[in-house]
């Protein structure tokens, strides 16, 4: 039931991570590993599409938060898309549109880190 | 020795008959009487004093033994005492002044002495063939049995038959016996299995004692042949005991002289015989090392040694894998030596050995030039062996040997080591299991402690008054949580009341949600308003956490007085307020939801200026309703999340009652409805009515 996927694929000057599924203590590693990669091929404009999320509890949100020190201090930055009702409420809740960008489709992210 | 009626009977019977005799004799050189029929017929009673003496000998023979060297070593005791016997008593004889030849003794003294004399010799010899036959009788098989039995019916039918001395036919067929008697006595050099089992050391000793009692043997056969006087002595008192005396000492020499000769054959092979033997025995270690499972430590330390002494290779080592991030990376550690040490051997990486093995289960290295192409260039051995430990098909770690020499390891060692390691293997794996569930065991126990320390951290009860009136649930989903409750006493009015939730689950969680507590006990009391109050706990908080992890947290102060309520959010999921309208009775909920991010996301600047803050009085019947998103997460069997609306319909519905038992609706309407789904998360309410 539990079952998580990230896709990821290059879209001008950014990267587009896709996730599906339910993101929480068991999967979030699985994000980690995804960040980390990305990290490590340099990959700083990211942007995370939720249209396909069903879930997310903290330890997912967690990894968010491990990567975006790293990330701004490279010039980058995480910026949050297409998010369900219910995953926005989690984010909002948090207080994380304090934190990031989020929009309401991938495109108008893209367009941002496109158009710097 | 046990001497009873029957044995006693024996003796009593070949005394009488030598008695007999004696007279008989005394009265024949008295009469010189030299009848053939009746020499015959004393022949038959000299036999029959001899069967009797055999019976009467088997209580005094030793215990049958089954170790060949202490039944040579007692044949060469018999065997002196035999020829000693056989020299001195002619030279007695002698010297009472007969000439050699045909012996006829010349007064009663040598009669007696005679006597004496035939009757030893006999004893002896029967000694002797009981003794030689613990020798053969060690290992045999049947056929050995039958030869051994045969050889001494041929003996016993020449014997009989030299008691017609003279006649023709019968001479021939004596003679034809006492061949076919050497015949057998020869066809023993098959069976002389005692020897193959001797050890090296043990072969020289038995070559010694052999050529010992070839000459003690041969000596004796020698002089008591019917030219000698002790063959004289022996042919005057009675042909057939002659007869069967020289048979059994032509016998031994030529078994003796056969192992001898066999003997020398085998010392070549007694060291690969040596080397079976040591693996057997080290096998059987094993099954010791096997049988012993709590030790991972002993087990591996056993066997190494054991491979060491099965190969005699310079160095034995055993390195076990390890994995790390669910089979990510894995990791050698080197858990065993034998005659080389851990320091020796990290110079080297041992990573190519380690693919070959994988790739072809074991590798062999014969000679130097292949260590380069193992990557091992310059290690300190010419040969090298390393097979896989595989239990239940899990690659657990290699077994490594090494030796000096290059071709130091034949295929019987290499299969030996590899039917070896897959044993050990198993019994490594064994131990490390056991050692796991015992660390498990220990786990839980420290588990079950941490869970009740933590619910010391949590309160007993929240305070109450004439004003107001509370409750609170909280189940933490393993046996620790990250849930946070807690209260306490600004002053003689104001109370602060605190829920939390730490991100992620479990000991780490825990740890924070232990930490929270000591922020929130230091802060309140001190902190004026309950901005300012989790400003500062932000600050402490953002600068201990990890970066994956945040706390949520809604803080309140309650005028105690007049029921002023001030509630800031970190985060957390709102607070629920739920009144009844003065008129119609409608239960509403309104959600208290000020603004603010998690402790931790938000340096203090930003923090700061987000933080938001809602203050409002509570109304007669008003109750306000913290919570964590244990409860709304919670599952049912289908999938279904319990999910905000129901819990705050659920809120509607038992607002009527007290704080104790709206708590007791929650955890039946949750029990009902989750079915006996396990909860994800921790769980926490806090109620608070004003009356």
């Amino acid at each position: 039931m539990n079952e998580f996927k990230v896709l990821t694929r290059d879209s001008g000057k950014a990267v587009v991570m896709e996730l599906q599924g339910f993101l929480d203590a068991h999967t979030a590693p699985d994000l980690e590993k995804t960040f980390s990669e990305l990290m490590a091929s340099g990959k700083y404009n990211i942007v995370v599409n939720f249209n396909g999320l069903n879930y997310i509890s903290s330890a997912g949100l967690g990894v968010f938060m491990a990567y975006i020190d790293e990330v701004r201090s490279n010039h980058g930055d995480i910026k949050l898309a297409g998010m369900q009702q219910k995953v926005f409420n989690v984010f909002d809740l948090l207080g994380f549109p304090f934190l990031y960008e989020i929009y309401k489709d991938q495109d108008e992210a893209l367009k941002k880190f496109n158009n710097i | 020795m046990r001497i009873n009626f029957r044995n006693s009977l024996y003796f009593v019977a070949a005394g009488s008959i030598a008695a007999l005799l004696l007279v008989y004799d005394w009265i024949r050189i008295s009469i010189n009487l030299e009848d053939p029929v009746l020499n015959g017929f004393r022949s038959l009673f000299t036999i029959a004093a001899f069967v009797f003496l055999y019976a009467a000998m088997k209580i005094f023979r030793n215990k049958k033994s089954a170790k060949p060297l202490e039944t040579l070593r007692r044949l060469v005791a018999y065997g002196f005492f035999s020829a000693a016997i056989i020299s001195t008593w002619g030279v007695i004889l002698e010297s009472k002044g007969r000439s050699s030849g045909s012996f006829v003794p010349g007064n009663i003294m040598q009669l007696l002495a005679t006597t004496v004399f035939a009757f030893g010799i006999a004893a002896f010899v029967v000694v002797l063939l009981m003794t030689v036959s613990d020798l053969i009788y060690i290992k045999p098989d049947r056929k050995v049995r039958r030869r051994f039995e045969l050889f001494v019916i041929f003996a016993m039918g020449a014997a009989f038959l030299s008691i017609f001395n003279g006649s023709g036919f019968l001479s021939v067929l004596r003679d034809i016996m006492f061949g076919i008697s050497v015949f057998i006595a020869v066809l023993h050099i098959v069976s002389m299995n005692w020897i193959v089992f001797l050890s090296k050391k043990d072969k020289y000793k038995s070559l010694v004692h052999s050529f010992v009692l070839i000459v003690l043997f041969g000596y004796s056969y020698a002089s008591i042949g019917p030219a000698d006087l002790a063959g004289g002595v022996l042919g005057f008192y009675s042909p057939p005991m002659s007869e069967f005396s020289k048979i059994v000492f032509l016998f031994l020499t030529i078994y003796f002289s056969l192992a001898f000769i066999v003997t020398m054959f085998h010392i070549p092979t007694s060291g690969v015989f040596e080397k079976k033997k040591r693996e057997l025995d080290s096998y059987q270690n094993l099954s010791k090392v096997i049988t012993n499972v709590l030790d991972t430590t002993e087990v591996l330390n056993n066997t190494v040694a054991v491979v060491g002494a099965v190969t005699q290779a310079n160095k034995v080592w055993i390195e076990l894998r390890y994995e790390d991030g669910g089979g990510t990376r894995e990791e050698y550690k080197i858990s065993a030596t034998h005659r080389t040490s851990q320091y020796e051997l990290s110079t080297f990486d041992f990573d190519e050995v380690r693919k070959a093995v994988r790739a072809d289960k074991r590798v062999i290295v014969q000679d130097t030039d292949e260590f380069a192409k193992l990557n091992l260039k310059g290690f300190p051995a010419r040969s090298l062996l390393a097979v896989p430990l595989t239990a239940h098909d899990d690659f657990i770690g290699m077994l490594y040997a090494a030796h000096e020499m290059p071709y130091a390891f034949d295929d019987e060692e290499i299969s030996t080591v590899s039917a070896f390691a897959d044993t050990a293997a198993v019994a490594i794996q064994n131990s490390l299991l056991f050692t796991k569930s015992i660390e498990n065991e220990r786990l839980q126990h420290e588990l079950r402690i941490a869970h009740e320390m933590q619910l010391k951290l949590l309160p007993t009860s929240l305070p109450s008054s004439d004003k107001f009136e509370t409750d609170f649930l909280s189940f933490p989903a393993f046996e620790v949580g990250g849930d946070y409750i807690d209260c306490s006493r600004i002053d003689d009015r104001r109370y602060a009341f605190v829920v939390g939730d730490v991100s992620g689950k479990g000991t780490s969680a825990a740890f924070y949600m232990a930490y929270m507590k000591g922020v929130f006990q230091s802060l309140s009391s001190s902190a004026g308003s309950p901005l300012e109050f989790m400003m500062a706990a932000n600050e402490a908080v953002g600068s201990t956490l990890q970066k994956s992890y945040f706390i949520t947290l809604i803080y309140m102060v309650l005028d105690g007085g007049t029921g002023k309520i001030s509630i800031v959010r970190a985060g957390h999921t709102p607070g629920v307020l739920v009144s009844s309208d003065g008129e119609t009775g409608e239960k509403t909920c309104r959600l208290i939801k000020p603004a603010g991010s998690g402790l931790g996301l938000e340096q203090a600047g930003d923090f700061g200026r987000h933080l938001g803050e809602e203050d409002f009085v509570l109304g007669h019947g008003d109750t306000l309703v913290f919570y964590t998103d244990g409860i709304t997460d919670q599952r049912n069997p289908d999938g279904e999340e319990f999910g905000e609306q129901r819990f705050y319909n659920l809120l509607k519905e038992l607002s009527g009652g007290s704080p104790t038992e709206m708590k007791g609706g929650i955890i039946r309407a949750l029990a009902e409805f989750s079915q006996g789904t396990d909860a994800v998360d921790d769980t926490t309410v806090l109620i608070l009515k004003w009356r």
